[in-house]
C-alpha cells in the first residue's frame, strides 16, 4: 500500500510538470500582457521596457526554469495585473470558493442520494421516471442564464433573497442551488444505477431473508455499497464544481477563484492563471489519490 | 361503452408510446430536420437586420405580429429564424466535438485496455492529466490563442473531451479482456488489431452510443457557457448558446431572445439524455453506470 | 454506513485543508486593515451637518490596485491634480492657484495652494509636486502620461513650498494639458513606508478617505469632513464590484445599491419602471479606425472611398433605433461636444451625412461602380463591450448595401494593439470599430492616433505633422485653438476614423439620489463628491 502511495505520488508529480509546460506555453501563446496594459502613447521602446521590467524579454524556456524554481519553495510569482504576490491574490479568493463549493458538493450528494435511492427503490414506476426528469432538467439550461433567472424571480421578485455578493448565509442559497443544480443528474444518475445493481445482489436478499426491515436493508446494506462508484465519480465532480464556478462566481458576483481564472486569462497575468491552473490540478489528482486508496479501504476485495 | 373503448384504445396507444422514446425521438428528428433543411423552412435570413423592427415580441403578444413568430431580438433579427439557423450550428459543433472526442478516446481506451502494462500506465496518466485540466480554462486561453471562432469552440471542446471516453472504454475493455470469445480469436491465430476491431469492438458500440448520446445536449450547453465568457461562437452566425448569451441582459425586457434558444437547449439536452437512458436499459443492462 | 460516513467527511476535510493550505498563510493581511498612521486631523469649527448615510454603487470592472502608476481605476477617488477643468472645458487650477511659461516656452511655473492636508494630516507642498511628477516616470510605471511626460520633462524643481518649476525638453505650449494627468501623492507617507504599504492603504487630499478594499468585492472610502474644494453629501461611499450587468439592475431593483451604470436597452427598461437616469461626463464615441489608409493600393486608400463609406452610414437611425434615442449622430476621434474647440459645425454639417446615391456614386468615380471586393473589408470588433459586435453588424449591413464586400471578425484588445503597432502593408482593408472615450482636449491624443510618430498607423502624413507642430509652438491661445480646429478638419476631411454616434455614459440611480455636480470634470470616481441627495 505505502509503495503505492509513493509510485502515485511520483507519478502525480510528472503528470504535474507536463500540465505546468502545457499552461505555461498556452498562456504565452495568448498574448501579450503589455499590449493591454501599457499606455496609449507608449511607443515600440517602451513597451520593450514595460518587457524588461517584468521579465517577459526573456526566453521562453529561462522564464520556464525561473517559474519552475520559484515554485517550488510555493513562490508563484507576482501578478502582472496589480504588482501582488500570486500567493496572495489566490490567498485572498480561495475561501469563498471552497466554501461555496463544498456546500454545493454536500448538498448535491445528499439531495443526489435521496432521489437516487428513491428512484431505485420504486425501479419502474412514476417517481422513478419522475427523478430522472428532475435530475436531467438540471443540466437542461444554461447555468449562467439560470441564475440570473433565478436572482430575478427569487431577489427582485419575491425579495427573498439578497441577489449576490457575500456575507450572512442567505447569500449562499442562491449560488449553492444553481451550482449544485448542475451536478445533480451526473451524481443521481450513477446513485440510481449502483443502487439497482446492489439491490439486486445476493447480500441484500440475504438480508432481507434475514427478516431485517426494508428501511435498514435499503439505507444501510445497499447504500453502502452503492456508494462506492459516487467514489469515482467525485475527481469529475470536482472538475465540473471549478467549471460551474467560472460561470456562477461571475453571475452572482462572488469573489472566487473561479471568476479570477476567467479575468486573469483575460489579462493575461500568466503567474495568475499558471498557479491556479495547478492548485486544480493538484486538488483533482489527490483527490483521485485518496479515492483510490478509499477504495481499497472501504472494498477489501481491491488489491493494489 | 363506446367511450370506454375509446379512452381504452387511447391508453393503449398510449402505454405502446412509454415502450418507446417517441418523443425524444421525434423531438430530435424535428431539429435535425431543422438544421438540415434551415435554409429552406426558416423565414428570414438569421443575419437579416431591421433596426426598425429591434425586439418585436412574439406573435401572441401584444405588439407581436406573425411576421415575426418568436418577435425579433436587438437588432431586429428573426428569433425564429435565428433558432432554426442556430440548430444547424449548435447541432454541427455537438457532432462534430463528440465525433472526435469518441474515436481519439476509442482508439486510446481500447489500446490502452488491450495492451496493459506500460503503455497503459502511461496512457492512464496521460488521462490524469487531462482530467484535471480545468476545462473552462483551457477553453478561455485556447480561445484567446486562436480567437473565438467555429474550430476554437470545436478545438477548446476536444482537446479534453477524450479524456472520459478513453477511460470508459478502457474499463470496458479489460472486462472483455477475459472473455472466452476473445481467448478463443486468440487461440485460432487472430491478430490484436483483428482481435480488437472484429471481435471487441462491436461489443462497446452500445456503451459508446449510449454515452454519445447523452452527451449531445451536453456539449450545446458549455457551448453556451463558452458563449457567456466571450469564446463562443462569434457573431453574426447564430447558434443557440450564443443567442441565450446575447439575450441574458435584456431578460426583463424582451425574455424572447434568450428564453426561446434555451428552450431548444432544454429539449435537445432532455431528448438526448432521455433516449440514452432507453438505449441503454434496452440494449444492454449492464451499462447502469453511465 | 458510519464508517462510510466518516471516511466522506475525512475526504471533505483533507480537501478543505489542503486547500487552505495553499494560500492560507496569505490571507491575514487582507483582513487586519490596519488604518494609516494618522495624526490627529486638525480640528475645524463643523461649519456643516454631520455627515450621516452612504452612497452605494456598483461597477462592472475595475483595476485591483491604488497606485496611479499601476492605473489604478480609483484615481479621482482618492486623488486631487494640478489643474483641472470646468464645465465648459477651461483648464482651471485645482492644487495649483496659477501658473505660466517662460517666453521661450520651457519653464513652467506653478503657484500652489496654501494650506491643504493629505488625509494622514501632512500638509501638502511642492515637494509633493515634484515627487509625484518624477513618480510617474519611474521604472515600471505604467501610467498613461509616462510616455509624455518623460518626452518633455527634463527636470522639476521646487524653489520654495509653494512654487514648482518644470524645465522641458522641448516647447509644447499646451502641456499644462498634460499635468491634468499628474495625481499629486504624498512625498513623506510613501518614502516613509514604501510603494507596498500605499498601494495597500493609499491616502490624497480628495474629499474621500480610503478604508478598504476587499478583493473581488468592494472599496469603501469616508468623506473627508470640510474638504477644502468640495464636501461630499454622505459620510460614507462603498462601491461594489458587480461584472454582470442583469445581477447590477437587479441590486438596483432589490434596493442594495443606488448607482448603476446601464446601456441603452437597460437605460430605457428601468426608466420605464420608474427609475431615475444620469448623464455622466463627456460621451464615447465610437469610431471606424480605417488602419492603413497611407498605403498607396487599394480602396481604402482612396480617400473617396472612405467617404463613401463614412457616408454609407445612417446614423440617425442608428440613434434612434438601436441607441434608443440614448445617442446623438456624431462622433470625432478624441473630441466631443463639450471638449475644447469643439466646433458644433462639425456635426451638422456634411460630414456625418447619410447618402447612400452620394456614397455609390464616389465610389464609382473611385473605380468602382459595382462592388468591390479586394480587399473584402474586415470589421473587427472587440468582444470587451457586448453592443460593439452589434454595431459592427449593423455598419456591415450598410456598406454591403452600397456594394462593399465585408466580413466580420472578433477579436481581442490586445491583439488589435499589437496589429496597429506594426507597419504592415497586409492591413490595408481592415477596420476596427473602437469605442473611444473622449477627452477636454485631444491635441496630445491625436498625435498617437496620425502623426507619423504615432503608434496607431491611421494616417501618415506630412500634412498633419506640420500641423499639429504649429499647435504646440504657438504661445497665443487664441491661435492654438484656431489651429486645433484645423487639425480636427483636415483629419475629418480624410475619413481615417468617422465616428458613428456620441454615446453619453448613463446611470440607473434610486429615488435618494438627487442632482450630479461634478458631470465633466472626472469619471464616475471623481464624480461621487458632487451626488447629492434627494
Amino acid at each position: 500500500m505505502v509503495r503505492f502511495i509513493i509510485i502515485r505520488l511520483l507519478q502525480a508529480l510528472i503528470t504535474l510538470i507536463v500540465i505546468s509546460m502545457v499552461v505555461f506555453a498556452l498562456a504565452r501563446a495568448s498574448g501579450d500582457p503589455v499590449m493591454l496594459m501599457a499606455p496609449p502613447m507608449a511607443t515600440l521602446d517602451d513597451l520593450q521596457a514595460i518587457r524588461e521590467y517584468l521579465g517577459l524579454n526573456k526566453s521562453l524556456p529561462e522564464q520556464y526554469w525561473t517559474f519552475l524554481k520559484n515554485s517550488t519553495h510555493g513562490d508563484f510569482g507576482t501578478s502582472i495585473h496589480n504588482r501582488q504576490p500570486v500567493s496572495k491574490v489566490i490567498g485572498e479568493r480561495l475561501p469563498n470558493t471552497i466554501t461555496l463549493g463544498l456546500s454545493a458538493i454536500l448538498l448535491g450528494i445528499s439531495v443526489s442520494l435521496f432521489l437516487g435511492v428513491t428512484a431505485a427503490v420504486k425501479y419502474g414506476t412514476w417517481l422513478d421516471s419522475g427523478v430522472k426528469l428532475i435530475a436531467i432538467l438540471g443540466q437542461a439550461l444554461p447555468s449562467f442564464w439560470l441564475a440570473i433567472v433565478a436572482i430575478a424571480i427569487f431577489s427582485v421578485w419575491l425579495g427573498w433573497l439578497p441577489t449576490s455578493g457575500t456575507g450572512g448565509p442567505d447569500h449562499y442559497v442562491l449560488p449553492v442551488l444553481t451550482l449544485s443544480f448542475f451536478m445533480l443528474p451526473i451524481m443521481t444518475r450513477l446513485i440510481r444505477s449502483s443502487m439497482l445493481e446492489v439491490l439486486d445482489s445476493e447480500y441484500v436478499k440475504l438480508a432481507r431473508i434475514k427478516g431485517l426491515s426494508e428501511k435498514i436493508v435499503v439505507w444501510k446494506h445497499a447504500l453502502r455499497n452503492a456508494i462506492i462508484p459516487l467514489l469515482t465519480a467525485a475527481g469529475i465532480t470536482f472538475g465540473t464544481i471549478v467549471t460551474g464556478a467560472v460561470v456562477i462566481e461571475t453571475v452572482f458576483a462572488w469573489p472566487g477563484i473561479g471568476r479570477l481564472m476567467a479575468e486573469s486569462v483575460v489579462q493575461r497575468d500568466f503567474p495568475v492563471v499558471q498557479a491556479l491552473v495547478l492548485l486544480v490540478a493538484i486538488v483533482v489528482l489527490m483527490v483521485n489519490l485518496l479515492v483510490d486508496i478509499m477504495y481499497a479501504y472501504v472494498d477489501p476485495r481491491i488489491r493494489y | 361503452m363506446k367511450e370506454d373503448n375509446f379512452w381504452a384504445k387511447i391508453t393503449r396507444f398510449w402505454k405502446k408510446l412509454r415502450r418507446y422514446p417517441v418523443i425524444p425521438i421525434a423531438i430530435l428528428f424535428v431539429v435535425v430536420f431543422f438544421a438540415i433543411f434551415a435554409n429552406l423552412i426558416s423565414p428570414y435570413s438569421p443575419e437579416e437586420i431591421a433596426l426598425t423592427e429591434r425586439l418585436t415580441p412574439p406573435f401572441f403578444m401584444s405588439g407581436g405580429s406573425t411576421s415575426h413568430f418568436l418577435g425579433t431580438d436587438a437588432l431586429g433579427r428573426d428569433v425564429l429564424s435565428r433558432i432554426i439557423f442556430g440548430a444547424r450550428v449548435s447541432l454541427s459543433v455537438s457532432l462534430v466535438v463528440i465525433a472526435i472526442c469518441s474515436a481519439i478516446g476509442t482508439i486510446l481506451g481500447m489500446i490502452a485496455g488491450y495492451l496493459g502494462g506500460g503503455f497503459d500506465n502511461f496512457l492512464m496518466r496521460f488521462t490524469d492529466a487531462a482530467l484535471a485540466f480545468p476545462a473552462l480554462l483551457i477553453a478561455l486561453l485556447l480561445g484567446a490563442v486562436f480567437g473565438p471562432s467555429f474550430y476554437t469552440v470545436v478545438l477548446s471542446l476536444s482537446v479534453l473531451g477524450w479524456a472520459p471516453y478513453a477511460r470508459m472504454i478502457r474499463g470496458e475493455i479489460i472486462k472483455l479482456r477475459e472473455e472466452d470469445f476473445v481467448a478463443q480469436a486468440r487461440i485460432i491465430g487472430s491478430s490484436s488489431a483483428r482481435i480488437l476491431v472484429k471481435h471487441i469492438f462491436p461489443n462497446i458500440i452500445n456503451t459508446l452510443v449510449v454515452l454519445m448520446t447523452m452527451s449531445v445536449g451536453l456539449v450545446i450547453l458549455i457551448e453556451a457557457s463558452l458563449s457567456f465568457l466571450g469564446v463562443g461562437i462569434p457573431p453574426p452566425t447564430p447558434s443557440w448558446g450564443s443567442m441565450v448569451s446575447d439575450g441574458r441582459n435584456l431578460f426583463a425586457r424582451a425574455w424572447w431572445i434568450s428564453l426561446f434558444p434555451s428552450l431548444a437547449i432544454g429539449f435537445v439536452v432532455l431528448s438526448g439524455n432521455l433516449l440514452g437512458d432507453w438505449i441503454r436499459d434496452r440494449m444492454d443492462p449492464r451499462l447502469r453506470q453511465l | 454506513m458510519k464508517k462510510l460516513f466518516l471516511i466522506s467527511l475525512m475526504v471533505l476535510i483533507t480537501v478543505s485543508l489542503l486547500l487552505s493550505s495553499c494560500g492560507g498563510e496569505t490571507t491575514t493581511p487582507a483582513t487586519t486593515t490596519t488604518k494609516p498612521p494618522t495624526t490627529t486631523p486638525t480640528a475645524t469649527t463643523p461649519t456643516t451637518p454631520a455627515l450621516t448615510g452612504t452612497l452605494r454603487a456598483t461597477v462592472p470592472s475595475w483595476i485591483e490596485t491604488t497606485d496611479p502608476n499601476l492605473q489604478t481605476t480609483f484615481e479621482y477617488a482618492l486623488y486631487e491634480h494640478l489643474v483641472t477643468i470646468d464645465e465648459e472645458s477651461n483648464y482651471v487650477g485645482e492644487l495649483a492657484e496659477s501658473w505660466s511659461v517662460s517666453d521661450d516656452g520651457l519653464v513652467w511655473t506653478f503657484n500652489i495652494r496654501k494650506g491643504i492636508k493629505f488625509h494622514n494630516g501632512d500638509a501638502f507642498t511642492s515637494a509633493d509636486v515634484k515627487f509625484s511628477l518624477e513618480r510617474i516616470q519611474a521604472e515600471g510605471s505604467m501610467s498613461p502620461w509616462k510616455p509624455e511626460y518623460s518626452a518633455t520633462i527634463d527636470h522639476v524643481v521646487a524653489p520654495d513650498d509653494y512654487t514648482v518649476e518644470i524645465y522641458c525638453k522641448k516647447v509644447n505650449f499646451q502641456f499644462y494639458t498634460s499635468i491634468w494627468g499628474c495625481p499629486i501623492l504624498p512625498k513623506n507617507y510613501i518614502e516613509q513606508n514604501g510603494d507596498t504599504y500605499f498601494n495597500e492603504h493609499p491616502i490624497g487630499s480628495s474629499p474621500w478617505k480610503f478604508v478598504k478594499l476587499t478583493p473581488g468585492v468592494s472599496i469603501e472610502f469616508d468623506a473627508v469632513p470640510d474638504h477644502w474644494r468640495i464636501t461630499p453629501q454622505w459620510a460614507h461611499l462603498i462601491v461594489e464590484l458587480v461584472p454582470e450587468s442583469s445581477t447590477a439592475l437587479a441590486k438596483l431593483r432589490q434596493g442594495e445599491t443606488d448607482i448603476v451604470a446601464v446601456n441603452m436597452d437597460e437605460a430605457l427598461e428601468v426608466q420605464g419602471e420608474g427609475y431615475e437616469l444620469r448623464i455622466l461626463g463627456r460621451p464615447t464615441v465610437p469610431v471606424l479606425c480605417m488602419l492603413n489608409t497611407w498605403a498607396s493600393t487599394g480602396p481604402i486608400s482612396d480617400v473617396r472611398v472612405r467617404e463613401a463609406l463614412s457616408l454609407a452610414i445612417n446614423r440617425p437611425e442608428i440613434a434612434s433605433t438601436f441607441f434608443n434615442g440614448l445617442a446623438e449622430p456624431g462622433g470625432i476621434l478624441w473630441t466631443a461636444p463639450t471638449s475644447w474647440g469643439y466646433d458644433p459645425a462639425w456635426t451638422t454639417g456634411d460630414y456625418f451625412k447619410y447618402d447612400r446615391t452620394k456614397a455609390k456614386a464616389l465610389l464609382a468615380e473611385a473605380g468602382y461602380p459595382d462592388s468591390f471586393e479586394d480587399p473584402v473589408v474586415t470589421l473587427y470588433s472587440m468582444s470587451y463591450m457586448p453592443w460593439l459586435p452589434d454595431l459592427n453588424q449593423i455598419i456591415s449591413g450598410y456598406w454591403e448595401a452600397v456594394g462593399v464586400q465585408t466580413k466580420i471578425e472578433t477579436i481581442e484588445f490586445g491583439q488589435l494593439r499589437g496589429m496597429m503597432y506594426v507597419q504592415d502593408p497586409a492591413m490595408t482593408g481592415k477596420v476596427a470599430i473602437w469605442n473611444m472615450p473622449t477627452s477636454q482636449v485631444s491635441v496630445a491624443f491625436l498625435k498617437s492616433a496620425i502623426h507619423t510618430t504615432g503608434n496607431w498607423q491611421l494616417l501618415h502624413d506630412a500634412a498633419f505633422d506640420t500641423l499639429w507642430e504649429s499647435i504646440t509652438q504657438t504661445p497665443d491661445q487664441a491661435t492654438q485653438l484656431a489651429l486645433f480646429q484645423q487639425t480636427v478638419e483636415y483629419m475629418l476631411d480624410q475619413y481615417i476614423a468617422p465616428g458613428i454616434v456620441n454615446i453619453y455614459s448613463y446611470y440607473a440611480v434610486s429615488s435618494d439620489i438627487g442632482d450630479w455636480t461634478l458631470r465633466f470634470q472626472y469619471d464616475l470616481w471623481g464624480g461621487f463628491a458632487g451626488i447629492q441627495r434627494k
